[in-house]
């Protein structure tokens, strides 16, 4: 198996909603999360997760935590189903390769971790030695998103909060429904937070090319995977990988270094698309300068629509962090996402 | 296995370091950080579906905290945060403000939502895991937003107040810290005074203005009209068991956002740090 990851990275990953319902609140009538205070958005992090673990799927990597209904053949579980042949706690290289085999086929447990758990005998030499070659089946995912709050104060659309199917929602039936609730935000950018612990990968066997793959996968996913109805809408606008040099050292809280820039952005009310938003990066760029001792390499990709500001003036779109970011002495590179995409996807698939 | 003190005790193995001694429970130097985030979830242990969080974290939960800061694994610092060779005060310095967003999670009822592979499970390995295609679960976890408190820790173990000191002074972490659930991501901020802070103890002749979270509080806490405080019942100490972990004492903490609160200070360990009266447990 590919050795680990080395770095330890800090993402941040910022995504806007327009007419949409990025996340419902299923105790809420699935409207969209709020924080009740503030009106910002929420999403959590269960959510922007289920977009990677989907995209991953359709990239051709195994998944374990799997879409709700999807039958789809389970490579993990072939793996794991070898462990009933295995009848004596000397055979620890087996239950070993039991282990690196699940690893190794399900890719998001290698980000995300997993929980599994192993029949309850402690007296057991065989069960002791499964539980210890499988860390005691629970897995703490060395790659962490934060749920995200919304920079802006969100306005719902009161006009579209009843929906009629024309699919009819049971077998038996054969109209559809109507006052199906729909609730949509007018307009939400959201900076997600995201950590590699290079240290927790071991645990995982995450590899380098696992966090490599982040830097496409994040992108596409939420281009490719926010194609049902309530979740159309949503865009990748800026991410960032910061990798750095220093072991043990994160700057932390990256994403609260942008701010909606009053001067250069319509007021919260009024915001309904992209071009009314411009992103103040001032503090981001600015905390990245101090610490570029720290830094190996910050990779960016950055979305043409969103314009961005910097120490109080205009600084072209996010598409020019990289430029900027590199002004500033912060060693950078750009993701070229379609470019480099086709080499993270599973070999000889 | 990689999850058992994987971490180097002691990332500067050369460093020579003097660990604080306690005396009545007050310690004569502490180390000093602020950990924060967007959102924390320290659940609590008397609530099931509902996942209700603590205003405060827990001293168990600032001991893991801690020791993934160091770099020690799971089962393997609850000796060094044994209350009789350790004294941990917190100040409260952000919001206590709640909020509840319920999430969809894969089913964790074995006898419903659990799929299993491998064999009998009599003579041979079973494996059981949640059925990932099945329909998920609802649980509404409660955060704390916005939340930030100022730790104030002093451990008799040189080797781990050696690393910690070392940690907070280069602003690096072995494994990185977050407030109660893995994806709740914390900063951790040190003063500009530096981390480490002598403490002088405090002796009460009435009551006492205490800036940090009062243990015992329902024996101690004089109230004051117009100063709002909470009270909750915290775990407080642990110990291995197995494969899990059992609390072995619990305390009632008091304490509030808005400054400080009085006590008489009958049986608190207190001590001056900076200017600050802290509590210590």
């Amino acid at each position: 198996m590919t050795e680990t990851v080395d770095n330890r990275s800090e993402i941040v990953f910022v995504t806007d909603a327009q007419d949409c319902n990025p996340n419902g609140n299923p105790l809420g009538e699935n409207r969209p999360r709020k924080d009740p205070i503030t009106d910002q958005a929420v999403v959590t992090d269960v959510r922007l997760k289920r977009y990677l673990r989907d995209q991953l799927h359709a990239d051709g990597h195994g998944v374990f935590i799997k879409k709700t209904g999807d039958e789809s053949e389970v490579r993990a579980r072939l793996a794991l189903d070898v462990l009933g042949d295995i009848t004596d706690a000397d055979e620890v290289a087996e239950i070993e390769n039991v282990r690196d085999e699940f690893l190794d086929a399900a890719t998001d447990v290698r980000y995300f971790g997993a929980t599994l758990s192993f029949n309850a005998d402690t007296d057991n030499d065989l069960l002791d030695a499964v539980a210890d070659a499988f860390d005691g089946g629970n897995y703490t995912g060395p790659v962490q998103f934060s749920p995200a709050r919304s920079l802006n104060a969100v306005e719902e659309n009161e006009e579209s909060n009843t929906l009629t199917s024309v699919i009819a929602t049971q077998d038996d039936k054969s109209t559809g429904g109507f006052d199906l609730d729909d609730n949509r935000l007018k307009y939400a950018i959201f900076p997600f937070h995201g950590l590699v612990d290079e240290n927790g990968a071991s645990d995982t066997e995450l590899t380098a090319a696992d966090v490599k793959r982040l830097d496409t996968l994040c992108w596409r996913a939420m281009k490719n995977q926010t194609i049902s109805r309530s979740k159309v809408g949503q865009e990748p606008r800026l991410y960032a990988r910061v990798e750095y040099a220093t072991d043990g050292y994160h700057v932390g809280d990256l994403h609260n270094g942008f701010d909606r820039d009053p001067d250069y952005s319509k007021p919260e009310s009024e915001l309904r698309n992209v071009t009314d938003f411009t992103l103040d990066v001032t503090k981001f760029v600015d905390r990245l300068a101090s610490a570029s001792d720290h830094v190996e390499t910050v990779h960016v990709v950055g979305d043409e629509y969103l314009d961005m500001s910097y120490d109080g003036e205009r600084y072209g779109t996010a598409a020019d962090l990289a430029d900027l970011l590199e002004s500033q002495g912060v060693p950078t590179t750009t993701i070229d996402v379609y470019a480099e995409f086709e080499e993270t996807l599973p070999a000889g698939e | 296995m990689t999850n058992t003190n994987v971490g180097p005790v002691d990332p500067a193995p050369d460093r020579s370091e003097t660990p604080p001694t306690l005396t009545d429970g007050v310690p004569d130097s502490c180390l000093v950080c602020t950990v924060g985030g967007d959102w924390a979830h320290f659940r609590r242990i008397d609530r099931t579906v509902t996942k209700q969080t603590y205003r405060l974290p827990p001293r168990t939960t600032v001991a893991g905290l801690l020791a993934a800061i160091v770099g020690v694994g799971r089962d393997e610092y609850y000796d060094v945060f044994d209350p009789a060779v350790s004294a941990v005060g917190v100040e409260v310095v952000g919001d206590l403000r709640t909020t509840t967003q319920p999430s969809l999670g894969v089913g964790t009822n074995p006898g419903e939502t659990f799929d299993s592979a491998g064999g009998s499970g009599k003579k041979t390995v079973k494996v059981r895991f949640p059925d990932t295609t099945d329909n998920r679960q609802i649980h509404s976890y409660e955060y704390v937003v916005d939340p930030a408190y100022r730790l104030y820790v002093a451990v008799e173990d040189e080797a781990f107040h050696a690393a910690l000191k070392h940690h907070l002074e280069r602003g690096t972490s072995y494994y990185p810290p977050s407030l109660g659930l893995s994806e709740l991501l914390a900063r951790v901020e040190t003063p500009e005074a530096g981390v480490e802070h002598d403490v002088t103890a405090v002796a009460v002749d009435d009551t006492v203005a205490v800036d940090s979270a009062i243990p015992e509080a329902v024996e101690t806490i004089v109230p004051r009209a117009g100063t709002p405080h909470h009270v909750e019942r915290l775990p407080a100490a642990m110990e291995a068991d197995g494969r899990n972990r059992r609390t072995t004492e619990f305390t009632d903490y008091a304490f509030t956002a808005d400054g400080q609160l009085e006590t008489t200070g009958d049986g608190l360990a207190l001590g001056d740090v900076a200017g600050r009266t802290v509590a210590f447990y």
